[in-house]
Parts: structure tokens; sequence; C-alpha cells
């Protein structure tokens, strides 16, 4: 069981390494003093779920842009005026998944760190998480609520 | 990674500890260096040092924004088509897969084929991909991969390389 002990102060820790990571590689050249911030505002503002809602959204509303968007996804992307275009880190092949009131769907990624940045950022962690990819798989009804697809009347698809 | 270790760390507390083993196995810093340094952030709040190449930036930003993208021209026509059965191979363990461990010698039904080829990041030997190459989206019946064991009402899809695949034997 110790091998999978968490240390109380994983979080506190972990900062202040990736603190000192960013520290060492600015005094190095690897990166400048602005790479970081750079990102995480890249994340914040511009390749993130905001993206994302805006897809549903216009699926919502324009049957047409719906039909594109599951038939050719990158091409209902470019449609888009996002930064990133048809393009982005991650995301240079997405395909939709489009729910109907009979058929929901649940993306999982079980192997590796695949995920549709620039439509929805960066993973929560627990998407990655061991217990997460060998639950989901076999049944919904084995992750947490708040995991799983909409059920029945949650569903907020036209 | 060490399988236990894989298990006990969190998504970004493995990208935390495999960025900073790149940056160790490749000369730019030393463990010693990282460690007294996170000694010295837990301890108090250092200023961050100045300066740096902004091209880095730029390149950065480059990348997230466009990305690297594995699709390539197939050199050959793809060896299955919709509908087609298959088996999973059950090829040598390694480092790097796109094969989940639950579809290994388990058959399925081609249900499309993604158009041109891809690549993977690097070429995992044994496991038999790297080069670009047919990429297919296969369902599979979850009673046949978890017997008595899953919901009912549900089909479960897999996105795999050709290389993984193979036809399925009748029966």
């Amino acid at each position: 069981m110790q091998r999978f002990e968490y240390s109380k102060d994983r979080e506190t820790a972990n900062a202040a390494r990736a603190r000192a990571l960013e520290a060492l590689l600015i005094e190095k050249g690897v990166i400048t003093s602005d790479t970081v911030d750079k990102i995480m505002a890249i994340f914040a503002t511009e390749m993130g779920p905001f993206n994302g809602a805006k897809l549903v959204a216009k699926a919502w509303v324009d049957p047409a842009f719906k039909q594109l968007l599951a038939e050719d996804t990158m091409a209902a992307v470019e449609k888009m005026n996002f930064v990133t275009k048809g393009a982005g880190a991650e995301g240079e092949h997405m395909r939709a998944a489009i729910n109907t009131p009979e058929v929901h769907n649940l993306i999982i990624c079980t192997l590796c760190s695949c995920y549709p940045w620039p439509v929805l950022g960066l993973p929560p962690y627990w998407y990655k998480d061991p217990s997460f990819r060998a639950r989901a798989p076999e049944s919904t009804q084995r992750i947490r609520p708040e995991h799983r697809p909409l059920q029945g009347d949650q569903n907020l698809g036209q | 990674m060490n399988p236990f270790d894989y298990f006990k760390f969190r998504y970004y507390e493995k990208w935390l500890g495999g960025i900073s083993a790149y940056f160790i196995a490749n000369g730019y810093i030393t463990q010693a260096e990282l460690d007294a340094r996170t000694k010295a952030f837990l301890a108090s709040s250092p200023t961050m040092p100045t300066g740096g190449d902004s091209a880095v930036d730029a390149r950065v930003r480059k990348y997230l924004l466009i990305g690297d993208d594995p699709k390539r021209p197939r050199s050959a026509p793809p060896r299955f088509a919709s509908g087609d059965a298959v088996c999973v191979a059950n090829p040598k363990s390694v480092d790097h897969t796109r094969l989940p461990g639950h579809l290994r010698n388990k058959t399925g039904i081609i249900d499309s084929v993604y158009p041109d080829a891809y690549t993977y990041l690097c070429d995992t030997g044994p496991d038999g991909i790297g080069e670009a190459m047919p990429v297919y989206c296969v369902r599979f019946d979850p009673e046949a991969l978890w017997p008595g064991n899953t919901e009912k009402n549900f089909t479960f899809y897999a996105d795999l390389f050709e290389a993984y695949l193979e036809p399925a034997i009748a029966s």
C-alpha cells in the first residue's frame, strides 16, 4: 500500500517544483519569463471550452451547420472564428458525436493524453485517472454522476 | 514508467515528472538543481528570473495554434472496409501503445474507415505503429468485452490503427 500513498503536501510540493522548473528554464534560456504566462493566457482566452460551447450553440440554432458538424467536423470548425481555425494542437482532426434524445455519447481516452484542446482546453485531471478510465468503458453507472453523459430529461439538445 | 507510479500520480503530476525528466536527461538542468530550487520555492517565494528570447514564445504560440498534423496520404489502400469482422491483435507490450488492453484478442466490426493515413509520435517497435497507416472506427459488443458485467443497450467504439487488426476467422 505504501507505493500508492500520497504525501499530504502534494499540491504545495508540486506547485513549488513547477515554479522551480520554470525559474531554471528561464535562467538557462530555454524559455522566457513570459512563456508560461502566455501559454496560460492562450488556454484562458483562445483555446478552451468557450469555443466548444459556441460550436454547440450554433448547431442548436442552425440545422445545416449541425449536419456539417456531424459529417465533416473540421469543416464546421473552420467556419467559426476561432484563432486555431481548422487546426490547433491536439485538435487537428476532431470528430463530433451528436447526441439525440435516444442516443447519448460518452467520449473517453483510455490510453494517453488525447483531448480536443482547441474546443475544450486542457482536460480535468479526473478524465485521465486510471479509475475513471477503467470504469467508464464498462458502465456509466460506475462513474460519478457528474461525469456521466446526459440522462433523460437532462437532455439539453434540440 | 514504473506501473505503480503510473497509478499513483495524477495526470498533471505525470506531466511535471515527464517534462522535468526530459530536461534532466537531455542536460538542460540537473536533478540537484531542481531539488534545491524546489526547496527554495517551498521555503519562500523567490522572484522569478527575467529575460529570454521572445522568438521562443512565438514558436510555442505557433505550435499551439497550428498543432502537429499526423495525417498523411495513403501508400496503399486500406486493408478493411466497413462491415468487415476483425480480430484485435495481441502484440508485445511496450512503453507507448494505442491499443487498449481490454480489446486484445477481441472481435469487432469495422464501423468506418477514416480518410487518409495517420502516423504515431514514435515507432513502437513490436507494438506495430509509427509509420502512416489507415485508422478505423471499430464497433464492439460490450457483452463480448466484459461478459455479464456491463450495462445494457450501449455500443462500444474504438479508433484503432490498422496494425492492430487482423481478419476475424469465421467460426
